[in-house]
């Protein structure tokens, strides 16, 4: 069914001013495409001509596939194993409490009784011990629990490392290929 | 988002983003770096997608915003591949050979037309012209309202149809 002219005309007008719908805009779109646009309206053909064209301009073929195999990888990729686990915190938490000991100990030194010379000294010598040994031990939790930390944060950056190296390592290899082929082209 | 929805949803619209792309930055390879890196920065960001109500303006915005960081930082000469002349093909069913050539010339016009104009007017005309979206669509993507996008968009196509008139001399029944 041909269109009327001064319907198309009436249309134009309205474009050029934007006022105009989407529907209506599709019917400009096909008319000028048509092939049987009216002489006094055909300078304005190439316009349309060009927008329809250039819609029909595509992404590489590839494309899809590699989007896809970057996904799969990603998904499939098993994670760094955690070096952090939950027995850290219980030996964390067994050290505050033999800490805690330990300063209650250090607190309750001047509670003890005198009952004899050789009580004295035996309950200072094993007061002494008991402190040396305790805070030994509390050094030494407290450095185990600085490299766990350490430890997390090098798991982390592990993972997004391993994530961000998939996608950058063929984005670069996608470039060369793609180069390579233009050249052999030319 | 799972994997299935990521490409279900968003791998239609590449070749969208990909012509966006190419519409800021005038460059083939360069667009279609962009669309790759679009793609790598939806997917980190797959838990928040969801919440999105229109998924392919947020992915052409996402467009948007790297191809003017690119832009900036780079500040690259495009090789200005596009859309050749010679590869439009005409409706020809009772045009003489030369009717053909000085369409196609006259194709050739328009976009070399596109490319001269700021990147604001060009952006809309992608976007409304070429894309045929919403006028609410394109101020969510482009940032501006939509009384401003119609005025660049009126300027931008008047501008051509002025041009091809200049070149042409044709008639016009507009005035």
């Amino acid at each position: 069914m041909k269109i009327d002219k001064d319907y198309i005309i009436n249309l134009t007008q309205k474009y050029y001013e934007c006022e105009t719908t989407l529907e209506e805009e599709n019917i400009l779109n096909e008319y000028f495409n048509s092939g049987n646009v009216d002489i006094e309206l055909s300078h304005l053909a190439p316009q349309f001509v060009y927008y329809k064209e250039s819609v029909a301009e595509t992404i590489s073929e590839s494309f899809d596939e590699m989007i896809l195999n970057n996904i799969d990888k990603q998904v499939n990729t098993p994670k760094v194993r955690q070096l952090f686990t939950k027995k850290a915190w219980m030996y964390s938490a067994a050290a505050l409490v033999i800490l805690s000991v330990g300063i209650n100990l250090i607190f309750s030194k001047n509670k003890i009784e005198v009952t004899g010379n050789n009580s004295i000294e035996k309950n200072e010598f094993a007061y002494q011990e008991t402190v040396s040994a305790l805070m030994f031990i509390s050094s030494k939790m407290a450095l185990a629990d600085s490299q766990l930390n350490n430890m997390e944060i090098l798991s982390k950056n592990l993972n997004q490392l391993n994530q961000v190296n998939q996608f950058e390592k063929l984005k670069y290899l996608e470039k060369i290929i793609k180069k390579d082929r233009r050249r052999n082209d030319q | 988002m799972n994997s299935k929805e990521f490409v279900d949803r968003l791998l239609p619209i590449k070749d969208k983003l990909f012509r966006y792309a190419k519409r800021i930055l005038q460059d083939y390879d360069e667009a279609e770096d962009i669309v790759q890196d679009v793609y790598t920065k939806l997917w980190a960001n797959k838990e928040q997608l969801g919440e999105k109500k229109n998924l392919e303006a947020f992915a052409m915005t996402v467009t948007k915003n790297l191809c003017i960081d690119r832009f900036r930082s780079r500040g690259y000469q495009s090789s200005n591949t596009g859309v050749d002349a010679a590869e439009i093909d005409i409706s020809s069913k009772s045009i003489s050979p030369q009717k053909i050539t000085e369409q196609k010339d006259a194709v050739q016009l328009v976009r070399n037309i596109l490319e001269t104009m700021p990147e604001n007017m060009r952006v809309v005309v992608q976007l409304r012209d070429m894309e045929g979206l919403e006028y609410d669509e394109i101020s969510l993507i482009t940032g501006t309202n939509i009384s401003t996008l119609k005025v660049n968009l009126s300027r931008a196509r008047k501008r051509i149809r002025e041009e091809l008139v200049n070149k042409y001399q044709y008639k016009n029944h507009e005035n």
